[in-house]
């Protein structure tokens, strides 16, 4: 058996892929490659950062005539309409505006919002999508989920592969395993902070590195979320994992929520004490 | 390439920069393993280290607007005219070395992180933690320096990379192209 773990800065943070597997080095870097190019694949199709990619053709163009969606970006605009609904409006994807005005995004020329845009103005059918009024959208909240779980499926015929995102995380094996989690109050590692693995995916959302403020603003409020804490949530996609921590911050009662997508939670409040919530 | 010079290197800008403070490290790729991932089988490797003068920081410095903080540069030309090159980047509680790949146009093909470095919380500072270090049994298996695997929960941007990438554009502008 043999493993390679590679860290290469990807998606706004540092991505790590680590393959294990009866074969030789040469194919176990063939195969990180390729879980890497899926990671860039996914970067060029949802980075809101970048006015290249396919969110920000349709940020650009989709309040003028449909535009064609890829497989992955229908996917996860479907799975962000149904959370919509599902959390009655605190998952809202159209809350991008209010972050570039924050400074969290960035201010492209070409971004156009009606006021009262929001989730009833977009049309998603037959493989496109038409917005009814100006509008733009963010997948900040689940874009680096979804790239783990593809470049872990690009890993499937390895024996035990990891694929880590900034704190997105999916093991194909994960049974007995354990993750580190940061203290909340000042985003570092300390010794004790170790959690059994519950599902095979984890991702977790917290203030620590925003000074005490999550980038997370609630659509009701429009406030950021504040606090002093850090919420977990086991999965069995990472993409779901990485939606339901938004989920966790924002809704007062998230459990029967995180019940409908099979996720359990685990918060973290500082000074540090786990509470675990059975799902 | 020698790995003993390398860990050489790394050792001693560690011990200026984090002196003092605990920290914890996770170690990736090797030198060569980086080598392969970045340029696979295609091409040969010739060691071409670069010392650059003051006045060669001073220009990378102000067209980047990033400090750079070594004079040496650890390097490999490729066939084809492309540039391996190991570096480092230092934020106030990370400390990372890179490979970064360039082409023949100076442009970024790939970047490797070799080691990531981070300082411990001030969790160490609870006594419960430092009485491993102070206790009467010594047999205690010491915790320092311990792989840290799996952590969920956002690393600090790139931001520091970025920056470091940028450098090292600019010291291919204005010094590696002409060599």
């Amino acid at each position: 058996m043999n493993t390679i773990t590679s860290c290469r800065p990807l998606l706004g943070t540092l991505v790590e892929v680590s393959a294990t597997h009866d074969a030789d080095e040469d194919s176990l870097i063939e195969g990180v490659r390729a879980a890497f190019s899926e990671i860039e694949r996914i970067q060029r199709c949802m980075s809101f950062h970048d006015p290249e990619s396919e969110l920000s053709r349709i940020n650009r163009e989709a309040h003028t005539r449909p535009i064609p969606l890829s497989p992955d970006m229908e996917q996860i605009l479907r799975f962000s309409g149904q959370l919509f609904a599902h959390t009655e409006g605190a998952y809202d994807i159209t809350m991008a505006p209010l972050l570039v005005e924050r400074g969290l995004l960035p201010r492209h020329d070409f971004l156009r919002s009606a006021p009262e845009a929001d989730w009833s103005d977009i049309h998603i059918m037959d493989g496109h999508i038409q917005c009814r009024r100006p509008l733009f959208i963010d997948l900040g909240g689940v874009a680096k989920g979804y790239a783990v779980d593809r470049a872990v499926e690009a890993l499937s015929d390895f024996d035990d592969v990891t694929v880590n995102a900034g704190g997105d995380l999916r093991m194909s094996c994960w049974d007995n395993r354990t993750i580190r989690l940061r203290n909340p109050a000042d985003g570092r590692i300390d010794e004790e902070d170790e959690y059994l693995m519950r599902n095979t995916a984890v991702a977790t959302s917290a203030s620590y590195f925003l000074n005490q403020q999550a980038a997370i603003y609630s659509p009701f409020s429009r406030k950021a979320v504040e606090g002093h804490h850090s919420v977990s949530v086991f999965a069995s996609t990472c993409m779901v994992a990485d939606a339901m921590t938004k989920v966790a911050f924002l809704m007062p009662d998230p459990e029967p929520v995180l019940n409908r997508y099979g996720a359990s939670l685990l918060s973290l409040r500082s000074p540090v004490g786990a509470t675990f919530h059975a799902g | 390439m020698k790995r003993r010079s390398l860990f050489k290197w790394t050792t001693v800008t560690l011990g200026f920069l984090f002196s003092g403070r605990v920290s914890w490290s996770k170690t990736y790729l090797t030198v060569d393993q980086a080598r392969k991932m970045l340029w696979g089988d295609e091409e040969s490797f010739r060691p071409a280290d670069v010392d650059l003068t003051k006045d060669q920081m001073k220009a990378i410095r102000k067209a980047s607007r990033v400090r750079v903080r070594n004079s040496q540069i650890k390097a490999w030309r490729t066939s084809s005219g492309g540039w391996f090159i190991l570096d480092q980047v230092i934020g106030k509680h990370e400390n990372i070395d890179l490979a970064v790949a360039l082409t023949a146009e100076g442009k970024v093909k790939g970047v490797e992180v070799l080691v990531y470095r981070e300082t411990y919380g001030h969790q160490i500072m609870n006594p419960k933690w430092r009485a491993q270090f102070t206790g009467r049994d010594h047999s205690a298996p010491m915790r320092l320096d311990k792989e840290i695997k799996n952590i969920s929960g956002a690393t600090l941007s790139c931001r520091h990379v970025a920056d470091g990438l940028q450098r090292l554009c600019h010291t291919w502008n204005l010094v590696l192209r002409a060599l």
